[in-house]
């Protein structure tokens, strides 16, 4: 076995633990007009970018099952089951290998995290809301809330992307050869 | 068309795995909850004590003109502490060499402050006028005693020589000075501030000091009737300023610190005086004083009766 092969996964674990902690003190204490930064759908996004297969969804289940234990109400496993199904219908050219673009990361992101937190928070608020008042007013805040959340994740996504980016360029011109001159 | 190649397998997996976790009762639930949590708690306080590190170490390095400043503000903050001790260490002096009451022989006199609320002018009339009801308990127009010019206190319930009132007590109003009983009625008296004309009382200018007031010269006091005192007999030999405090003079106080008549606001010495002419402002604002403190005097009887005291 290909002991490099594990190093996605370790980083994706500090990361997934990383996320764990912001979850749980920086994310509630940052004051962003009414939206939510969600760490553990932007470590999905990454796990996306960097596994390929089966990896993804196994990723997705032990991110949504965190994302349900930090949540108070509703269903244990609901996060999971949804985190799965949404890895799994992501295009296949995205699960396939490795991404490397960073749109494609920044979409990911965007997708799973509007997909996961506006079906997440519908039903948890479903189990314990009236029938009558659920479209009218709990539908579309609950949407717009869920809109908002995940183009902050994205942003958050693609200013990490862009940085890294920005230092790995000058990184590999120090590392590469000088070419000899006559 | 994109279609997804990931295998149902592994999704197929993960919700079974959810529709099991949803099926645990809520207590194995909150379990698992609170295991996921306190997993997150060392990095928790890894967190905060690097926040309190960075904090420590930015607060540990100010800029030269903050350390010049704090540095100055600490040596200043020393030397008060230093003046403070001084004083603490004089006071601590100065109260033990004062005599305390010895519990198992109490003084013959015993002092007590009674307080008393002042009428108003309009229940004063209402009064006068039969407009309070009486139920029996002699309410009547004699039992109010007022004097022009005086003001009016409220004895209550009890009557006022049963409280221990006297005329010549002294009022006062927190440390303040405001006048002395003039009347004593049964359920009313009446007081003769500070500032009526017949008023006298012994007195001591002090300037303020650092710890305490510094006294100087003694003097009378003297009402003037228009809402303001006179300290006279000050010698021309005296230092008076305006804006220093005048005291009461004498033993008779409810404590050992004495208390306050007023502030010198005005102060001159005609050609060829032997004494100042001061004009004092009362402490008190005796139109707004709602309740006052009279200091009564009682024969302590429980001293009389103890075998150590010859009758005669």
């Amino acid at each position: 076995m290909n002991p490099l092969k594990c190093f996605p996964h370790l980083v994706l674990l500090v990361l997934a633990y990383a996320a764990l902690i912001a979850e749980t003190s920086i994310a509630p204490a940052l004051d962003l007009g009414g939206l939510t930064i969600r760490p553990l759908w932007i470590v999905l996004a990454l796990a996306v970018a960097s596994c390929e297969g089966a990896a993804v969804v196994a990723w997705a289940a032990v991110l949504g099952f965190t994302s349900d234990c930090l949540r108070g109400n509703g269903p244990l496993g609901l996060d999971l089951v949804l985190a799965a199904t949404a890895v799994s219908m992501l295009p296949a050219a995205w699960t396939a290998r490795p991404l490397r673009s960073i749109t494609t990361v920044t979409l990911a992101t965007l997708i799973l995290t509007l997909g996961i937190e506006s079906v997440s928070r519908l039903i948890r608020l479903g189990a314990v809301e009236s029938v009558s008042g659920w479209l009218s007013a709990t539908l579309p805040t609950t949407l717009f809330s869920a809109l908002g959340d995940a183009l902050a994740n994205s942003l958050v996504v693609l200013a990490a992307l862009l940085a890294i980016r920005a230092v790995q360029r000058p990184l590999a011109r120090l590392l590469l050869p000088t070419p000899l001159t006559n | 068309m994109v279609r997804s190649t990931t295998s149902w397998k592994p999704l197929t997996a993960c919700l079974a795995i959810g529709l099991v976790l949803a099926s645990l009762p809520a207590p194995i639930a909150e379990t698992i909850r609170s295991g996921v949590i306190d997993i997150a708690r060392p990095g928790q306080q890894a967190l905060f004590d690097s926040a309190q590190r960075l904090a420590a170490w930015r607060s540990r390095a100010p800029s030269p003109r903050e350390s010049d400043r704090e540095r100055s503000e600490l040596d200043a903050a020393r030397l008060e502490i230093r003046r403070l001790r001084l004083a603490n260490s004089r006071l601590t002096r100065e109260t033990a060499d004062t005599p305390s009451v010895d519990p198992q022989h109490p003084p013959l006199i015993a002092t007590n402050l009674v307080t008393v609320r002042v009428l108003g002018q309009e229940t004063i009339q209402a009064w006068q006028a039969g407009r309070i009801l009486d139920r029996g308990r002699g309410l009547s127009l004699e039992s109010l005693v007022v004097e022009p010019g005086h003001t009016t206190l409220d004895l209550g319930h009890a009557r006022g020589h049963a409280r221990g009132l006297a005329r010549g007590q002294p009022a006062y109003a927190g440390r303040g000075v405001v006048g002395r009983i003039s009347r004593v009625g049964r359920w009313t008296s009446t007081l003769q501030p500070l500032t009526d004309t017949r008023f006298r009382g012994l007195a001591r200018l002090a300037r303020p000091g650092r710890d305490q007031p510094v006294f100087s010269s003694r003097g009378m006091l003297e009402g003037t009737g228009d809402g303001f005192c006179r300290l006279t007999l000050v010698p021309a030999t005296a230092a008076v300023t305006i804006g220093d405090v005048v005291y009461t003079d004498g033993r008779d106080q409810p404590d050992t610190w004495p208390m306050v008549y007023g502030t010198v606001v005005r102060a001159e010495l005609p050609d060829g005086a032997p004494h100042w002419d001061i004009r004092i402002r009362p402490a008190i604002d005796l139109g707004q004083l709602k309740q006052l403190d009279v200091l009564t005097r009682r024969f302590n009887r429980r001293q009389a009766n103890s075998p150590g005291v010859l009758a005669q």
